[in-house]
């Protein structure tokens, strides 16, 4: 330990070399060999405390790998799906930018076409996605778009039969760009680098043309032009795509120029710009001259918000996903907050989430059984070891169900806690417990969302994410939202509720959990719910028509609603969401009337209804009423009163939040003022008699000279006065070495810091006979800590007055 | 040839003819001395740069596209003049024609005047510098959409253009200048054989040169991309001793360009405004095609533009912008035969309500004329804006429904574009750092600090009573914070700040200072000390009071209890 007691010196950490020369070379050298496979396996270890076998921990490692494969595939996938739409609109805008302008806008004088793209305000995650834009736009085929926008698809088929000329994209970012001629330097590049083969090189021959001049890309152009013509004669001639990305950071004055020279050379070189807004078009409006803006031919695109990003990786990831680990309320609440509080950042999110991933497969021993196909057959329940099965024991959630059990079958229950054989058969049945609890509560999660999208009263309205993380902290259930949804419910007038149990059929037929079985042995519980639905329905429907056959004739209003049925029955294939939306404008039209219309309402109701359907009619709907909530109590149930969620459900924050939310402040302060915590070491102990002070606010002598002189710099002021400074620091080295006395003065952290010093101690040691400290062995200890000080930029000197230097941190402001 | 290119020129700029007249005055017969230099000044978009252009192309020949950058009619007449200019084509140019906003160094202006006055001018298919005059100095006769229609659709001529010259200084450039007027060349065989139209025959000018143009354009750039140059430019002529007239367009009056070391002066021509006929009948060219039967209608709708938008804007090219723009809506309800062509006060009625929403944003460039145009083409066509507004929009704000009104219709997919977020603690910092801007910090202590309770509110009398104490009252008086705008902070201070007003305990963690470094790299916060000094940095607050309200109000936050002397 004394060897690397000091903070300043550097330690060198040197990797082996690439795995396949040594592997070639040494292949005798075990102990390489040994090394590499720690390489090999991402530095994931044997945990000591279980003595697990190497094969778990390949098999962790294995699992690390498929899972945050898994993971980012899904998130990559919800990304590229949330930014199609966008994406192929602006490659429409560029593929028609040029062919446009002739038959749409009738301008006096050429416009530069310019797209502005409103991205978003977290800047370091937009280099994805320029670099996605350029893509698609660099292509010659239009952006795959989902089975959503199927006109767009024509329309891109269009674009591509008509013109298939590959568009040429640079990406300028501000940091290339700090004056005209950089940008364009960078510019003419970009685009000669992306030069076709054959075409001329135009800096060949002749003396060179400065590699700023716009008069090299013109020619390269023409070159590429002239190639084209070449190839195939009705080929539109390709345009230039200048990406500028981060508009804000850019230099208004070089922007201003750039964009004129670009739209002089327009007629020359058919320009597109697109432009990154990270906040919105007042930017544009404030960074460029009138005279430049009316140049500009703008068309904006908003990309999608991080925040609905942020809500769809979610759900896709923990709510509908049947991927191994699942993220806990905490540090998903923790994820969430740092999103939403801070940056906005998916980027962020996206590696916090992997950090999660990667520490608990690292960490976690069970982890060899998040693996969601786990069967009885799997080979990761034959290298469990009695330290697995101690750790399977202590589960806060194991032992929650072994007391359940200890009540119906206590016999179960002692094997459970003493059989280590019955607890393996045991695992994969609970495993698939909470597989089936985790699919059906992403469908009767669904159902919350339908029945909350159906009544679109904003008082009500809570983000997925909000409403997922209220399950997972198990407050859903008892929170007043689902009976105020309820409640809703119940209000419903006779035919809208017809739609309303039509439409929650539909819902649970198609989702997946429900599709037909080949036999009932495979039923599961969704199965089960969905008859109770289907019953319902059926009553209903009978009930509904009886009702309407009675008073076909008593009044124009049943009519009215017979109508209203039928109608609803014809739309029911194709208009879903018409009817949805004329729904919730009904029962948005209840909620604003006042309470009188209501009591109007029901009055109207009994009138429609006769009296005796009345009563079956109430009992169904109470039915109805009954079904949701059963459904909502049993399937919402919050996660950990499933045994063994922990093994899939991460739930520790503290090693999160010291990656993420690192606090500078808090650990300077420590390591100054509480050294002992970071050295480990003994000697800084309060002296006997004042046991109850913390040892923070006390300068100890024994402790690091720069901790001294730290803690004597928080009691000054704005100005420090260097000899006052001195001769504190003098004075409690010197009570130091009072109070020691004779006695040798334990190893000083500071020794091993400075080589040079250490004769210098040694003599100090030789003449503490004299209980006298050497002035300048103080005075080199004292300017080599204030040095530090300086170097950590907590002090400066100043030349307001003498002999002082000047406070920089933490003071009165 | 029945008209000479002077008469050309002169229908060609209405309202130029007398500075078309004093240009040719000045230049004289081809190779007679002209003046050292000229100035031509005058404000943006009065046709200078065009005015200049055309003239020296039909006078030195070649740039054919300059011409042609004419309106139609005069271009057609020109081009009868081509077989001259064919053969005039492979003749060096005679001038050179320089935008200084892309020559931006003294090395660019240099070698791109010697490959200028060295090549043939810029033939048609090729494009060329006469294109690179834009619409805020070109005439309202230009018309580079039909110059760029057949540029591109014609094929492209590879010519040879001869090596590229370096030139570093300005010695070199005068030796160059030298070299260009003596070279001899075909054109004085040219001349005695094919200028018979020419009001000079050639035969003098086997033994002179004729006069070298140099112009520049925007030349009031060249003040800060070489000072030093503009007393060289105007006695090039004394200095290379040859035929050489430099020519400076620009926007700002000559006293602005003279040095302390003073030097020749230039001859000022000054371009003056367009009176009210001249602009009519600019604008009377712009009729669309296709539309040759409503030119009295569409002379009205000139008119009418010009006495509603012409107090607020003189710029010819925004009026043309508007033109253009707004003649379709015009014509619209004529077309569809809802209004007669001669009820001219209910046309009026018609337009005036677009007249307020141009006004309002297009002028102001919010929203761009593709957009303008797209709107009310899908406004005309009822149900497709919503079809439109999706497909702008995209993503989340794709769901812009069309609203019924066109003027609603307009103003909501704007909306829509003018909202974004920010994190949680990100507008808190912002509005922490607008309150240390517009608050003096001597009052930090009474707005946050949280001791008292009484202390964070401040009564209206106390208030008023600071205010007296400072000498001015709270209204109206130019000591008032929010007239003053936004001063400088530091750091700390905006941190204290926003640790208090924050609702919440946040512990002081990295994030916080990233997103203040995201902030100024946003604009948002601009930091007035250097870069490379890390301690006691120093913002100032850029956002208006309108966005931190905003803020304020989405974070629930009461901005109005602690900002002092804010109205």
């Amino acid at each position: 330990m004394d060897e690397f007691d000091s903070l300043t010196d550097g330690v060198f950490f040197v990797p082996p070399s690439t795995a396949g020369k040594i592997a070639g070379k040494s292949k005798t050298k075990s102990g390489k060999a040994a090394q590499l496979e720690h390489f090999k396996l991402d530095g994931f270890q044997q945990l000591k405390d279980v003595s697990e076998p190497i094969e778990a921990m390949e098999i962790r490692h294995a699992l690390f790998n498929r899972e945050w494969e898994l993971m980012t595939g899904r998130i990559e996938n919800v990304m590229r799906n949330m930014n199609t739409m966008v994406l192929s609109a602006i490659y429409n805008f560029v593929h028609n930018a040029y062919s446009r302008q002739y038959s749409n806008a009738v301008m006096p004088f050429l416009e530069l076409p310019t797209g502005l793209i409103f991205a978003g305000i977290n800047v370091p995650d937009h280099d994805l996605l320029f670099q996605q834009i350029a893509q698609t736009i660099s292509s010659s085929t239009p952006p795959s778009s989902g089975p959503l926008e199927a006109d767009d698809m024509e329309q891109d088929h269009n674009t591509t039969t008509s013109a298939r000329s590959a568009s040429h994209v640079v990406i300028l970012q501000s940091k290339d760009c700090t004056n005209l001629k950089s940008a364009q330097k960078s510019m003419i590049e970009q685009f000669l680098g992306l030069g076709i083969a054959g075409a001329t090189n135009p800096l060949e021959g002749g003396t060179r043309l400065q590699n700023y001049d716009m008069l090299v890309l013109e020619r390269w152009y023409q070159s590429l032009c002239e190639s084209n013509d070449g190839a195939s004669e009705e080929r539109k001639q390709p345009t230039l795509v200048v990406i500028l990305q981060d508009f804000e950071s850019f230099d208004y004055d070089t922007l201003q120029d750039f964009i004129t020279i670009c739209s002089n050379y327009q007629d020359r070189i058919p320009f597109v710009l697109l432009m990154g807004l990270a906040t919105s078009i007042d930017a544009l409006h404030q960074g460029l001259p009138k005279a430049v803006l009316s140049r500009l031919q703008t068309r904006k695109f908003q990309m999608q918000q991080s925040s609905e990003c942020l809500t769809a990786i979610i759900e896709d990831l923990f709510i509908h996903a049947n991927v191994g680990l699942m993220v806990g309320s905490l540090p998903l609440k923790q994820l969430i907050d740092q999103f939403i509080h801070y940056n906005f950042s998916v980027g962020g999110f996206i590696s916090n989430l992997k950090y999660i991933v990667m520490h608990h497969f690292y960490a976690n021993p069970l982890s060899i059984l998040c693996d969601r196909s786990l069967t009885a057959q799997s080979k990761a329940l034959d290298l469990l070891t009695t330290g697995h099965f101690d750790h399977l024991r202590m589960l806060p959630s194991f032992q929650q169900y072994v007391e359940g059990k200890l009540e119906s079958d206590p016999q179960e229950a002692e094997m459970l806690i003493l059989d280590d054989e019955f607890l393996v058969q045991q695992i994969p049945d609970l495993v698939q417990g909470l597989r089936e609890y985790h699919q059906n509560f992403g469908m009767i999660f669904d159902f919350l969302w339908f029945l909350q999208t159906r009544f679109s009263i904003s008082l009500l309205k809570k983000p997925k994410r909000a409403l997922y993380f209220m399950a997972l902290e198990g407050s859903l259930i008892n929170s007043s939202h689902i009976p105020f949804l309820q409640s809703l419910v119940r209000k419903l007038d006779s035919n809208n509720m017809m739609i309303f149990v039509e439409d929650w059929l539909r819902l649970f037929k198609e989702s997946p959990q429900c599709v037909p079985k080949q036999s009932t042995a495979l039923e599961n519980a969704m199965d089960r719910e969905l008859v109770v639905v289907q019953s319902i329905r059926d009553r209903m429907t009978a009930l509904l028509d009886n009702v309407s056959e009675d008073s076909v004739t008593s009044s124009s209003e049943t009519e009215d609603i017979g109508e209203d049925i039928d109608k609803s029955s014809k739309t029911l294939d194709g208009g879903f969401v018409k009817k949805r939306k004329l729904v919730s404008l009904n029962v948005y039209a209840h909620e604003t009337d006042g309470r009188q219309t209501r009591i109007a309402k029901k009055t109207r109701e009994t009138t429609r209804i006769p009296k005796g359907a009345l009563g079956a009619y109430t009992l169904l709907v109470k039915e109805i009423d009954e079904t949701i909530s059963r459904l909502f109590r049993t399937y919402l149930v919050c996660h950990t009163s499933m045994p063994l969620n922990e093994i899939y459900y991460y739930s520790q924050i503290a090693i999160q939040q010291k990656a993420f939310l690192p606090q500078p402040r808090a650990s300077v302060q420590t390591a100054l003022g509480q050294p002992e915590v970071y050295l480990n070491c003994d000697c800084c102990r309060p002296p006997s008699g004042s046991a109850d002070q913390s040892l923070a606010d006390m300068v100890l002598p024994t402790q690091h000279d720069t901790c001294i002189l730290y803690k004597l710099y928080v009691e000054c002021g704005r100005m420090i006065n260097m000899y006052d400074w001195f001769t504190a620091f003098g004075m409690i080295l010197e009570r130091g070495e009072q109070s020691t006395g004779v006695e040798e003065p334990p190893a000083k952290k500071r020794a091993g810091a400075k080589g040079s010093r250490v004769g210098s101690k040694a003599r100090t040691k030789e003449n503490a006979n004299t209980n006298k400290l050497d002035q300048k062995d103080v005075q080199a200890r004292f300017i080599s800590g204030v040095a530090e000080l300086q170097f950590m930029g907590f002090i400066k000197s100043t030349t307001r007055k003498t002999d002082h230097v000047m406070r920089l941190t933490w003071g009165n402001i | 040839m029945a008209t000479s290119p002077r008469q050309l020129l002169h229908e060609a700029f209405p309202g130029r003819a007398k500075q078309i007249d004093q240009i040719l005055g000045f230049m004289g017969k081809p190779w007679a001395s002209t003046p050292p230099s000229l100035l031509i000044n005058g404000n943006s978009s009065l046709g200078k740069t065009a005015v200049v252009k055309a003239t020296l192309s039909a006078v030195l020949g070649g740039g054919s596209s300059s011409s042609s950058s004419s309106s139609d009619s005069i271009s057609s007449q020109i081009r009868s003049e081509q077989h001259l200019q064919d053969r005039r084509r492979r003749l060096p140019s005679r001038y050179a024609f320089l935008d200084c906003v892309e020559c931006h160094t003294p090395r660019l202006i240099f070698e791109h005047a010697i490959y200028q006055f060295r090549n043939p001018p810029p033939s048609q298919d090729k494009g060329s510098k006469a294109f690179s005059s834009t619409h805020t100095t070109t005439t309202g006769t230009s018309d580079n959409k039909a110059a760029a229609t057949v540029s591109r659709k014609r094929k492209r001529v590879a010519t040879s253009p001869l090596d590229w010259n370096k030139c570093e200084n300005v010695n070199e450039f005068v030796e160059w200048c030298r070299k260009i007027c003596d070279t001899k060349d075909e054109l004085d065989e040219v001349h005695e054989t094919h200028d018979n139209h020419r009001p000079v025959s050639g035969s003098i000018s086997k033994h002179q040169n004729e006069t070298r143009y140099l112009v520049l354009d925007r030349a009031e750039r060249l003040r800060d991309t070489a000072p030093t140059l503009i007393p060289v430019l105007m006695r090039l002529q004394e200095l290379t001793g040859r035929n050489i007239c430099v020519i400076l367009i620009t926007t700002i009056v000559w006293e602005k360009f003279r040095s302390k070391t003073g030097g020749y002066e230039p001859i000022v021509l000054n371009f003056p405004q367009y009176t009210k006929s001249e602009t009519v009948a600019i604008l009377g060219r712009d009729l669309p095609e296709g539309e040759e039967e409503n030119m009295d209608l569409y002379m009205r709708f000139v008119d009418l533009v010009y006495d509603v938008f012409q107090r607020n804007c003189k710029d010819l090219n925004e009026i043309r912008h508007l033109v253009a723009l707004l003649f379709p809506l015009y014509i619209k309800p004529v077309k569809e035969g809802k209004i007669q062509k001669h009820e001219g006060l209910k046309l009026h009625r018609h337009i005036q309500a677009y007249f307020v929403e141009a006004m309002d944003k297009l002028y102001l460039r919010e929203i761009s004329s593709t957009e303008w145009s797209d709107r009310t083409l899908s406004v005309a066509s009822g149900s497709l804006s919503g079809v439109s507004g999706s497909t702008i929009g995209g993503g989340a704000g794709g769901h812009v429904s069309g609203a019924p009104g066109g003027d609603r219709a307009l103003t909501t997919a704007l909306d829509v574009q003018n909202v974004f977020d920010l994190p949680y603690y990100t507008k808190f910092i912002l509005i922490a750092s607008f309150l240390a801007s517009y608050n003096p910090p001597r009052l930090d202590m009474r707005y946050f600090a949280k001791v008292s309770s009484t202390g964070s509110k401040m009564t209206k009398r106390s208030k008023v009573a600071a205010a007296k104490k400072h000498g001015h009252d709270s209204m109206g008086s130019k000591l008032r914070q929010q007239l003053l705008g936004p001063k400088p902070f530091p750091i700390e201070r905006m941190l204290a700040i926003f640790y208090s007003i924050l609702d919440e305990e946040v512990e002081e963690n990295v994030n916080v200072h990233t997103q203040i470094a995201s902030l100024v790299s946003l604009r948002m916060l601009q930091r007035v000390t250097p870069m490379d000094k890390l301690d006691s940095i120093k913002c100032k607050c850029n956002v208006s009071y309108e966005m931190i309200k905003t803020l304020a109000k989405s974070t629930r936050f009461e901005i109005d209890k602690y900002l002092y002397d804010f109205s």
